[in-house]
């Protein structure tokens, strides 16, 4: 189910990509390479946190 | 095993509202934790020979998909926000009031009433206000998690 939580979590991958984007665009792109990696990180983070909340469900039952 | 499960969820929802919720559950309730028939959801005073208690009325879904009304008496304290629950709310506000300053300063400062972002940073410095926005997104991310 979509929460709060994700909302923010994927509000903070639509800021770094546009981020990275818009450096990119205005030619400075080692810093939009930069900005770029933080989309996987982030996705990974909200990943963790969901996986890491199933688990728990899981092992309480 | 359903009581437990419905125990454990109410335990951690630590708020009224989000008791509000509907919590799935995989087994049927029990009669131990069904009291009375469907009514309107929401927390309400049990008879007076539970004093201490509060009755918190459930829409409870099973894995045929249908809907059950019941009811669960609980202790009192239990509906109340839990200290840690209570900073990590704290937490999540503060991250979505940050993220929500840095957006309407940069939205602002494009449109030139105030100083812009990247004036006040630099051009080169986008990455700053970038980060700190980020990072506020995710701490309210983690202020507002809910298992």
């Amino acid at each position: 189910m979509f929460k709060l939580s994700d909302l923010f979590i994927l509000l903070a991958v639509g800021v770094s990509f546009a981020v990275s984007g818009y450096l990119w665009t205005n030619g400075q792109t080692d810093q939009a390479l930069f900005t770029a990696i933080w989309v996987p990180s982030i996705l990974c983070f909200g990943i963790y946190f969901k996986l890491a909340s199933l688990v728990n469900r899981r092992t309480r039952q | 095993m359903a009581n437990q499960r419905i125990a454990a969820d109410l335990g951690d929802a630590a708020s009224v509202g989000q008791l509000h919720r509907e919590i799935q559950v995989d087994l049927e309730i029990s009669d131990q934790a069904v009291h009375g028939s469907p009514r309107e959801h929401g927390v309400r005073e049990p008879p007076k020979c539970l004093k201490g208690f509060m009755e918190q009325s459930l829409n409870i879904r099973n894995l045929a998909g249908s809907y059950t009304s019941a009811a669960i008496i609980l202790p009192a304290t239990r509906l109340q926000p839990s200290f840690k629950k209570r900073i990590q709310r704290s937490i999540g506000w503060l991250g979505a009031t940050v993220a929500g300053l840095f957006f309407a300063w940069l939205v602002l400062g494009a449109l030139k009433p105030v100083p812009s972002m990247f004036d006040v940073f630099g051009e080169t410095g986008i990455r700053t206000p970038a980060a700190i926005t980020i990072f506020a997104l995710l701490l309210a991310a983690i202020g507002f998690f809910e298992e």
